[in-house]
């Protein structure tokens, strides 16, 4: 009997397990019988769930009386849930038994192509009096509002920005005088800090290296005064460090040139045709069509990307902290300067999202430091320093993430789950989320100057970065059919990294032993290879 | 055949006629499951071989000659004809090596040597753990732990050895024995049951013969389970292009191109979240993969059928 009773628990355990994950459940905050229920799912990552439950308390008070919503029903409960197994592959096959989902690592098309996805065409081209008469769609990129559109239709929205790279301990930065001065002298004195690598003086990237030269001066200086100068994680989370390679090949080519990988159409100066005799890349312009759009995989940035990973990961091994997951990368950079002791020397950068620091603090990466003194953090979101001085100028970022959200198709609340999505979109509260997580969303709003004070340091410096004409983001989606239906070509690490000959991965492969003879020249070439002009013409259909 | 005459009888008792409600149930079981599960997933498949998939329109469309130049496109590579190589070489391996390996073995437990029972068990314990955790714990110990051991004692603790699974000239033959050694299990189980079921009169007539264990092994033993052997050994033919060699569980979807199987190279192209675009052309791969696996099988099985003849 008691083998029965075992058998039967373990079974139910498991199913309610199954039930459970991503499409599963039927809401966190129960049923009150007498108000229109909203179910909303958050994937539990970086940016949390508190700006959802806010906003979804203030439109439940805006709501209260309201009773066309569901017939026989007065006001709105809205319940949030937060679950980290809602996200990616999950969702192409759970059934959805939620009303609206905001998550991550979507294949949008997937998901629309089976009816996933209700159609949300009118919430985002209605004009909205509450927001100045915008519409949503007014607010997209556009790579993401053409790619989102499909004959006319959104089913989704872009959920928050996601770039990679460089975060930097501003206390430390200022408290060892690793800020940089014009001629490369390091300083502490904010009045002697140079341009940074946009060249603009008095704005957010001040002080900081401009050059891969100066870069690596910075880190010579930090080993020199007993700072370890970067972590990063080379176990789970080791594709961070790859995607931040992808920014620093959109940095060096520039908004425009960085577009021709979406659009195939316009003129390309940094190709490279070959290298001289000394190894240097010889570039060439080409005029850049479908029918010759396999040649951008011979932009130079990301020659340079290659090789500048290549000399902060081989050229001296007290550069950098590697090993474990994100989670440990974000623990030593956090926390090392404050633990003290030899075996806990402070970490300058971390290589990371640019949600970090909400996870971070989630997943309790601060207490170790509060608990030894620590009451306020500084960091910084480093621009990408540039090949030389002739490229100082505007910083590109770029963001790699697909995250979205949207209003299940199999919803029975959809003039409600629309109100809501509208609500969450208006620049209110596009600004009270940033308020929230210090984070972006994929939109062009301003934030609130009351909103403003509650951002982290970091959120504030990535704020300015949005709102800076020095800087822009690329969205790295294509509305170009062979594009789309050949997305294990054109998915942005693919395109960038894809190769035959080497781990796709450059920043894990150059920490291997087998990568000592291999040149960053080396992984350019194999990346170049990987699509040869005949594979192009059976893609394009061309 | 005795049925057979019986269900053809013109006067058909009660009994015999419901044998025959019975027998033809029984066999309409696996009738359907091959009727879906091999006819109607592999008409698919083969379908899909001559079509192409948009995205944009969620439609196949038929294409005889996309996937076909997509094919003459990789095997102008020299990491397509490295991935073949491999393949063949994980077969050799798991087939041949691991054949011989589990015969010699279940020869030993055969004969009750000494810890027959525990050998038995260990080599059965990696058919009973899931792939994917008994893969996790191997690449912790090939990565963690062995360059640490191996670090204190050849280098004293001085060094800082490589991982071994990091070393591409080591990690495709670290996984392809030990992917043989997890196959074991299976083999051993079957050939020492059939070295069970051969008669003691045999094997006591060899010994007033006075043969010697290894006359015993190759004169009594192996002719005795060589049909086990052989079938076996046909079978796996099928997987020289479909074994991905446990690459996936240990390294992920992230192997350069020329350390990769057939196996993996077609479960890579469908396993990703952008996949289906991958479908038909994997299709293609799979139905050129039969074509090249079928005179294959043929001619292994004539081989083992003349080596048993003798």
């Amino acid at each position: 009997m008691d083998r029965k009773i075992i058998k039967k628990g373990i079974f139910a355990l498991a199913a309610m397990t199954l039930l459970a994950a991503c499409g599963g459940g039927e809401g966190g905050g129960g049923d009150s019988g007498t108000k229109a229920v909203l179910e909303v799912i958050t994937f539990d990552g970086g940016v949390g769930s508190e700006w959802l439950r806010k906003a979804a308390a203030e439109f439940t008070q805006l709501n209260q009386d309201r009773e066309d919503f569901q017939e026989g029903k007065v006001g709105v409960q809205i319940n949030v849930k937060a679950d980290r197994s809602c996200g990616g592959g999950n969702l192409r096959t759970a059934e959805m038994k939620q009303d609206i989902y905001f998550t991550e690592n979507i294949d949008y098309y997937y998901m629309t192509n089976n009816n996933k996805f209700a159609d949300i065409t009118d919430i985002l081209t209605t004009p909205n009096a509450d927001d100045g008469g915008k519409t949503i769609e007014s607010k997209l990129d556009r790579n993401l509002s053409a790619y989102l559109n499909r004959n006319g239709s959104y089913y989704a929205v872009p959920f928050y920005d996601n770039t990679y790279g460089l975060i930097y301990d501003k206390d430390l930065f200022k408290e060892n005088g690793f800020y940089m001065t014009d001629e490369g002298k390091f300083t502490s004195d904010e009045t002697k800090f140079g341009t940074g690598p946009n060249g603009v003086a008095g704005d957010w990237d001040d002080g900081l290296p401009r050059t891969y030269a100066e870069f690596k001066n910075m880190m010579d200086y930090m080993v020199a005064n007993n700072v370890t100068p970067y972590a990063y994680a080379n176990g789970t989370g080791s594709e961070y460090a790859m995607r931040a390679m992808n920014v620093l090949w959109s940095d060096y080519e520039g908004y425009d040139k960085m577009q021709l990988n979406y659009t195939f159409d316009g003129e390309d100066n940094s190709i490279i045709s070959s290298f001289d005799a000394s190894g240097n890349p010889v570039l060439s312009t080409e005029t850049i069509t479908v029918s010759n759009g396999y040649k951008l995989k011979s932009q130079a940035g990301k020659y340079y990307a290659l090789k500048f990973a290549k000399e902060i990961l081989t050229s001296n091994s007290k550069y950098y902290l590697p090993g474990g997951g994100n989670y440990d990368a974000q623990y030593v950079f956090t926390n090392n300067k404050y633990l003290g002791g030899s075996e806990n020397k402070p970490v300058a950068m971390l290589i990371e999202g640019s949600w970090w620091e909400n996870e971070a603090r989630k997943e309790g990466n601060f207490e170790d430091a509060m608990s030894h003194g620590a009451n306020e953090f500084n960091y910084g979101f480093m621009p990408i320093p540039k090949v030389d001085e002739s490229h100082l100028g505007d910083a590109t970022l770029i963001c790699l993430n697909d995250s979205y959200g949207f209003i299940a198709s199999n919803t029975k609340k959809l003039k409600l789950a629309k109100e809501f999505m509208a609500f969450l979109h208006d620049d209110n509260h596009l600004s009270a989320f940033t308020a929230e997580t210090s984070m972006t969303r994929s939109f062009n709003y301003k934030i609130k100057e009351s909103d403003k004070a509650s951002l982290t340091t970091f959120g504030k410096e990535l704020m300015n970065i949005k709102e800076s004409e020095h800087a822009k983001t690329v969205y790295p989606y294509s509305s170009l059919k062979f594009v789309i239906d050949n997305p294990a070509t054109f998915n942005s690490e693919q395109w960038a990294w894809s190769n035959k000959s080497y781990t796709a991965n450059p920043m894990t492969y150059f920490m291997t032993q087998a990568s000592k003879e291999v040149s960053a020249k080396d992984f350019f070439d194999a990346t170049v290879n990987a699509l040869t002009a005949s594979d192009w013409t059976l893609i394009t259909g061309n | 055949m005795a049925f057979a005459k019986k269900i053809n009888l013109s006067g058909q008792s009660a009994s015999t006629k419901g044998d025959l409600v019975f027998y033809c149930l029984m066999l309409l079981i696996p009738l359907v499951q091959i009727g879906i599960f091999y006819f109607g997933v592999n008409f698919q498949s083969i379908m899909m071989s001559f079509q192409v998939y948009s995205t944009v329109d969620n439609t196949f469309t038929w294409d005889a000659s996309r996937n076909f130049n997509l094919f003459l496109n990789d095997i102008k590579e020299p990491w397509f004809w490295s991935m073949v190589k491999d393949s063949f070489v994980v077969w050799v391996a798991s087939q041949f090596a691991g054949t011989v390996l589990a015969l010699l073995f279940s020869y030993y437990i055969y004969k009750k040597r000494t810890l027959s029972k525990f050998f038995k068990f260990v080599l059965f314990l990696p058919s009973i753990i899931p792939g994917i955790l008994l893969s996790l714990i191997f690449k912790f110990f090939m990565n963690t732990a062995t360059p640490v051991f191996m670090n204190k004692l050849f280098y004293g603790g001085e060094r800082v050895v490589e991982a071994l699974l990091q070393n591409p000239n080591l990690y495709f033959w670290i996984i392809t024995i030990y992917s043989t050694w997890i196959g074991f299990g299976s083999q051993v189980l079957v050939y020492s049951g059939a070295m069970d079921q051969i008669p003691t009169e045999m094997i006591e007539a060899g010994k007033l013969d006075g043969v010697t264990p290894v006359r015993e092994f190759f004169s009594l033993i192996l002719p005795t389970v060589m049909p086990t052997v052989t079938t076996f050994v046909v079978a796996g033919v099928a997987t020289i292009f479909t074994n991905q060699n446990n690459l996936f569980a240990i390294f992920g979807g992230n192997l350069p191109g020329t350390d990769q199987t057939i196996g993996y190279y077609l479960y890579t192209m469908v396993s990703g979240q952008d996949s289906m675009g991958n479908y038909c052309y994997a299709s293609f791969l799979g139905l050129v993969s039969t074509c090249i696996a079928v005179p294959i099988t043929f001619v292994v099985r004539k081989i083992l059928q003349r080596v048993g003849d003798r």
